[in-house]
Parts: structure tokens; C-alpha cells; sequence
């Protein structure tokens, strides 16, 4: 079952990393592509997020794969989400309307 | 089509738009997918024997209620002993770049392009570096 928004404080993130980004045609939908350490890219797990912007993000490293240590989600005022992550290379910031593990 | 480091010259990137960015680090290759402002529709760029990634992107407060798209205002590369830096630059909605070393890079586009690109120079090291993208 996917897990959505404030769920996603509590999964164990434990060995997953972020390979990639890609935005839908539209600007609509923002996905962060997940894998989990130990596999290649196949198992096509994403954090799919609804009317995503990214506010800010700082990564450097030696590649772009890197490492989640860390995700929260905040309920903002305006019914939407603000997600924090942090990876080994740095720190992403966005700002979405729903957030969801697929 | 496909355009083999300097002659990237020759596609612009000016105003087009990153949709996807995916890195293989089994085999060092990362892949950007641009939604090519000059047509059908999608054109890729790749690099490869990747090292050195950095990436800074913030949004925009002139453009505080739109949505995040990543607009292309530059693209730069700079040859070294190792390889060549590549840089995509963005300065619109949001602002700031993606950079990373590599060995060679190629921009494979769907159809001819139809007006020449060419090295923006903001490169921190470039002889010809500028802040200036329009």
C-alpha cells in the first residue's frame, strides 16, 4: 500500500537511495526515483509528488546517487507539504501538495 | 542527431526545459532528458565517467507561486587534462546550476537543430568566464 504524506515520517529509510528526478510533461507531478541499496534501478520505486517545486537543494559528491539519512514531512498552511531531505551529499528541500511512496 | 562534446555547439539549449535527471552509478553514466524548445520532443544529454557532482538549485522569489520548472539559461563546458566540466545553468523560476566532470558528453536530439547553441563560459576557470546569460 502507498504510503502518503505525514506517513512517510515514519518508514525506515534504512539503505535507500535516490538515482534520479523527473518531472512530468505538465510541471504537475515531480518523481524522485528510489532504489534500495544492494539493487540496480529495475524495482522503479518513486516518491511521487503532486504540484512539486523545489525550493532548495545542495548536493555534492562524487555522483548524483545518493544516500537518504533522513525524511520529514510537515503539513504547511496551505494543505500542502513541506519535505525535507537529507543525503549523504546534501539537502533537499520541496514544497508539494501530496507526497506518496510507490 | 548526435553531438560529441565541442560539437554541442552546434544544439541550443537556451529556453528549453530538464525534465529528467538519472545517474547509473554501476556504470558512472548521467543522463538528463530536456524537453527541447525547438521541437520533437525531447532531447538527451549524456555523460560519462562521472565524478565531481554538484548541484545548487533555489527557487526563484520573483517567481514565488509558479510551479518549479527547471528552464535551461546556459549551458557551459570546460576541457581539462581529465575530461571536460559540464555545467547546465539555470537563472528563471529557479536559479542556480548543475555540475559535474566527466570524460565525454553527447546531446543526442530527435531532428537537425535549427539554430546554433554554443558555451556559455560561466565555468568558474574559464578564460572566457561570464556571469552574464542573456
Amino acid at each position: 500500500m502507498a504510503m502518503k504524506n505525514i506517513q512517510l515520517n515514519g518508514f525506515d529509510w534504512n539503505g535507500f537511495y535516490i538515482y534520479g528526478i523527473r518531472y512530468s510533461d505538465d510541471w504537475c507531478h515531480m518523481d524522485l526515483l528510489i532504489r534500495k541499496s544492494g539493487t540496480d534501478n529495475v524495482e522503479n520505486r518513486r516518491l511521487h509528488m503532486e504540484f512539486s517545486r523545489i525550493n532548495q537543494a545542495r548536493l555534492n559528491g562524487s555522483e548524483f546517487d545518493c544516500k537518504i539519512l533522513g525524511l520529514v514531512v510537515n503539513e504547511n498552511e496551505n494543505n500542502g507539504c513541506d519535505v525535507h531531505i537529507e543525503t549523504d551529499k546534501g539537502l533537499l528541500s520541496l514544497t508539494c501538495c501530496d507526497i506518496m511512496l510507490t | 542527431m548526435l553531438f560529441i562534446n565541442e560539437e554541442t555547439d552546434k544544439v541550443n539549449l537556451y529556453e528549453s526545459h530538464l525534465i529528467s535527471m538519472e545517474s547509473d552509478s554501476s556504470s558512472r553514466v548521467t543522463k538528463f532528458l530536456v524537453d527541447w524548445c525547438e521541437g520533437d520532443p525531447y532531447l538527451e544529454l549524456i555523460c560519462e565517467n562521472c565524478s565531481d557532482f554538484n548541484l545548487e538549485i533555489a527557487k526563484s522569489p520573483n517567481f514565488e507561486n509558479w510551479c518549479g520548472q527547471l528552464e535551461i539559461t546556459g549551458f557551459s563546458y570546460l576541457k581539462t587534462k581529465e575530461g571536460y566540466i559540464v555545467q547546465i545553468n539555470f537563472d528563471m523560476v529557479c536559479i542556480g546550476f548543475i555540475q559535474l566532470k566527466c570524460s565525454k558528453f553527447f546531446i543526442n536530439t530527435p531532428e537537425d537543430p535549427k539554430q546554433e547553441g554554443g558555451n556559455s563560459h560561466r565555468i568558474i576557470g574559464d578564460e572566457k568566464y561570464t556571469t552574464e546569460w542573456f
